[in-house]
C-alpha cells in the first residue's frame, strides 16, 4: 500500500481554512451564482469538489456576510444570486490584513528576515 | 427494459432508473446524517438537492429523459462524497432529521417560444412535433393536417421539406427546456 501524501493533505486543509475568505473574496468583486464561484474557485484549483462550498455559503448567509435572492433558471429550478453584504465587506477588510500579516509572518519564519527588509523584488 | 423510479428533487419531476435512485437516495441520506440537524443543516441539504437537480437538468435529464446510474455515479463526483461533509450524527439520516424541503419559489417567467425539430419526438424529422411544441398544441393534430397538406394539396410536401431543411434542430438542454416548456403551455 503506498504511503499516504501528508503533504497533500495538509495542502487540502490549509485551501478548506481560506475558503470563506476566498468566497468573499470573490463575491467582493461580482454578484454570483454558486455554480460561477465553483468554476472560478475550480479554475484556480483551491477545490476540486463543489460539495463544501454550500455549508460555508449558508453559514456566511446567517452571519450576515452575505446575502442571496432567488433568480429563475430557464433550463432548471431557480437559484440563489448571492451578493456580499457591507457586514461582509467590512469583515473583508479584516480579513485582507490578517491575511497580509500572516505573509509576513511565514515569511519571517520561512528566512530569518523580516519582511520590511526584503525589497519588492525578493517578496 | 429497467423499471424507473419519479423523484421529487428541489421542486422538478425526475425519472430515474431503479437502481440509479437507490444509489442517489443512500447518498442523500449519508449526506444527511453528517449534516446538522438545524436550519443551517436542512438549508444546506436543500442547496445540495438544487445542485443536483441543476446537474442533471444540465445533462439532458427531462420528463422523457431518463437519469442512469452513470450520471447519478458523475454528479457524485462533481459534488464529492458524503465524507467532505463531516463526522456522522448518531441517530442521523434523511427520514430522522426534519427536512422541510420547502421548494425554491416558482417565478412565473415569459415564455421563449422558438420553432425547433424535436429529434425525441419524431415520424420523419421532428417537424410536426416542433411545429405542435412552438403552437402548444397537439402534435398528433398537426400530424393529421400535414398528412392532409401532403396529400391534399401539393405544396405540403414541399412545405415539409422546407421545414426539415430551415428549421434548426433542438441540441443543446436549452434547446429542450423550450421545447418541454412549449408543450407544458398546452392547455
Amino acid at each position: 500500500m503506498a504511503p499516504i501524501n501528508n503533504a497533500d493533505n495538509i495542502k487540502a486543509q490549509m485551501r478548506k481554512g481560506i475558503l470563506e475568505y476566498c468566497i468573499l473574496s470573490i463575491l467582493s468583486r461580482n454578484d454570483a451564482y454558486a455554480s460561477a464561484i465553483i468554476a472560478e474557485l475550480k479554475e484556480s484549483e483551491m477545490i476540486v469538489v463543489e460539495g463544501t462550498l454550500y455549508p460555508i455559503l449558508t453559514r456566511q448567509k446567517n452571519q450576515g456576510l452575505l446575502s442571496y435572492r432567488w433568480e429563475e433558471s430557464p433550463q432548471g429550478p431557480p437559484r440563489k444570486y448571492y451578493s456580499i453584504t457591507e457586514q461582509g465587506k467590512a469583515f473583508l477588510e479584516q480579513l485582507d490584513i490578517a491575511w497580509n500579516e500572516l505573509v509576513g509572518q511565514i515569511y519571517r519564519i520561512r528566512t530569518g528576515n523580516d519582511p520590511e527588509n526584503i525589497t519588492p523584488s525578493q517578496k | 427494459m429497467k423499471k424507473t423510479v419519479t423523484a421529487n428533487i428541489s421542486g422538478i419531476a425526475f425519472t430515474l432508473d431503479e437502481d440509479a435512485y437507490t444509489l442517489l437516495y443512500s447518498y442523500l441520506d449519508d449526506i444527511a446524517s453528517r449534516l446538522s440537524n438545524n436550519n443551517e443543516g436542512r438549508e444546506t441539504m436543500e442547496d445540495i438537492e438544487s445542485r443536483i437537480a441543476e446537474h442533471f437538468r444540465n445533462n439532458g435529464a427531462s420528463n422523457i429523459r431518463v437519469v442512469n446510474i452513470e450520471l447519478v455515479q458523475k454528479v457524485i463526483a462533481l459534488i464529492g462524497t458524503p465524507e467532505i461533509f463531516g463526522e456522522k450524527r448518531a441517530g442521523g439520516g434523511y427520514e430522522k432529521t426534519e427536512y422541510t424541503h420547502t421548494p425554491p419559489p416558482y417565478i412565473p417567467t415569459p415564455l421563449i417560444r422558438k420553432l425547433l425539430r424535436d429529434p425525441r419526438n419524431r415520424v420523419v424529422g421532428g417537424v410536426c412535433s416542433g411545429l405542435a411544441a412552438y403552437f402548444s398544441a397537439d402534435t398528433l393534430l398537426i400530424r393529421v393536417l400535414m398528412f392532409i397538406l401532403i396529400w391534399g394539396a401539393g405544396v405540403g410536401l414541399l412545405f415539409y421539406i422546407l421545414l426539415w431543411i430551415f428549421v434548426p434542430k433542438a441540441k443543446t438542454a436549452e434547446d429542450f427546456a423550450i421545447l418541454d416548456e412549449m408543450q407544458r403551455r398546452r392547455l
